[in-house]
């Protein structure tokens, strides 16, 4: 090797490809028989929600769709909002507004309606954990970012302030979009936050991962999955959360993800297992741009 | 082919998807070895992306796209062994440093050793912009693409993971002579 100093790209280039090239050139088949054994034995995430979305999707994409769709939600604001006022006197209270359209009033109690025809909004007390509702009902994060699917009737509690780089986000937190079923059986949260300057993605999970209170779930921990296509990490996995005052019962999961710059938090808890927790993931979409800073 | 191979995995073909995975393995540990310099790591990284590869196929909208996707699953496969792992600094694999010896077709052991040492030193998501770009041979926009993040932030990890293996290099090249002058100045 010459003693000169490095010329300016060509020569690092050169030097960086050789030392690369380097490497173990075959998969043994110890690691790949291993794989799939593995994959035996895990179930393929089947795309539950595939016709229905479709559905969902097609409606939205027509003007007359979004003009059918806005009238139902108008009339049910106007509904709710009379309904609100004879409850309350016209004096306001924690009712607030109940228009579905929770992109326009964050921190407002809203109701999701139904997008797509015919779903029947059964679930809840009696089901088996593993019967996973059909997912209907768009909500749209005011602030954060993402839009999820959930089954229509549930309520919800879009975030009303931006949720700061370490500071907590836990149940009942004004910095999380919170959803409930009408039983208040199933729970679903959601909340995001700018990366910090030069935070890594990976460094953002760890931190989070390393401030969340470790527990023993049904699955193992972390575990790495989708989230609307994204990969993320499951950091509690099916925990049972009885200790917690604020918790439904029944099991807690948390999740998290980044994307376009912006760490996500997800969680459910209540009645429901990891299917469906999959079941709700894989309907989540990210607009990051789209969040309030 | 290999459309059709993916298309019938997804359906839940278990005998497309080992096709799929003997066709793919060899290029995935190549990837994962070289972003995480750790046979052991590496070779857990490929086993833990074929199985959620398996799991996740269905989600998989496009099928030509399934390479990438593969190659994405690794790298994040690869950030997981990076945090759990934690054995870089441990694993240094310490070469002679008694000067460059027997005179190397492209690279001498001195400069490999240094490229190693810098290399370690590097944050998971800096190695797998540099593997992807010097060693796979993509472009910044398709490095960006194939990994999900913006460009600017590829950009910036291929900076400052360039500027520290060069420096690291740097460092090997001067001769005792001129670390001698830059102390005396």
């Amino acid at each position: 090797m010459s003693t000169d100093r490095l010329r300016p790209t060509s020569d690092f280039d050169r030097i960086a490809s050789a030392w690369l090239a380097d490497g173990p050139i075959e998969l043994s088949d110890r690691v790949l028989d291993a794989a799939l054994r593995e994959a035996h034995l895990t179930h393929q995430r089947r795309r539950l929600a595939g016709p229905w979305r479709t559905r969902l999707m097609n409606r939205f994409s027509s003007a007359s769709g979004r003009i059918a769709t806005a009238l139902i939600v108008a009339a049910i604001a106007i509904g709710g909002s009379i309904y609100a006022l004879s409850r309350s006197g016209g004096t306001g209270g924690p009712g607030g507004s109940s228009t579905p359209n929770v992109s326009s009033s964050p921190g407002a109690t809203t109701a999701l309606v139904e997008t797509s025809p015919a779903p029947s909004p059964t679930f809840i007390r009696s089901a088996p954990p593993e019967s996973i509702p059909p997912l209907t009902a768009r909500f749209t994060s005011p602030r954060n970012g993402y839009a999820v699917v959930l089954p229509a009737g549930w309520t919800a509690i879009p975030a009303s302030q931006a949720w700061l780089p370490g500071t907590p986000n836990g149940w009942g937190s004004a910095v999380n979009d919170e959803l409930i079923d009408p039983a208040r059986q199933v729970r679903f949260m959601g909340t995001s936050q700018p990366l910090a300057s030069g935070q890594s993605g990976a460094e953002w999970v760890q931190a989070y991962v390393d401030r969340n209170t470790p527990c023993t779930g049904e699955g193992p921990t972390p575990e790495q999955t989708l989230i609307g296509g994204q990969p993320g990490t499951i950091d509690q996995n099916g925990c049972l959360s009885a200790h917690d005052p604020r918790s439904l019962g029944g099991r807690v999961y948390d999740v998290v993800v980044v994307v376009g710059g912006r760490g996500y938090n997800f969680e459910m808890d209540g009645q429901v297992d990891h299917a469906y927790l999959l079941a709700v993931l894989a309907t989540i979409t990210f607009n990051p741009a789209s969040a309030v800073h | 082919m290999v459309p059709t191979l993916v298309e019938r995995a997804r359906a839940g073909d278990e005998e497309a998807f080992a096709s799929l995975a003997r066709g793919a393995g060899d290029r995935l540990l190549a990837i994962a070895y070289r972003i995480l310099r750790d046979l052991g790591l590496a070779e857990d990284a490929v086993q833990h992306t074929l199985v959620l590869a398996w799991r996740e196929l269905p989600t998989l909208r496009d099928v030509d796209r399934f390479d990438a996707w593969l190659r994405r699953l690794l790298v994040h496969a690869c950030y997981r062994e990076a945090r759990r792992g934690r054995r870089f600094a441990a694993n240094v694999r310490v070469l002679p440093v008694d000067g460059p010896s027997a005179p190397d077709t492209t690279l001498s052991v001195v400069a490999r050793d240094q490229l190693e040492r810098g290399f370690r030193r590097l944050p998971p998501e800096q190695r797998a912009v540099f593997v992807f770009h010097h060693h796979l041979g993509l472009t910044l926009p398709e490095v960006a693409e194939e990994l999900g993040v913006p460009l600017g932030t590829v950009k910036s990890r291929l900076h400052y993971a360039t500027n520290t293996l060069r420096a690291a290099l740097e460092a090997d090249l001067r001769s005792p002579i001129e670390s001698s002058r830059e102390h005396l100045a």
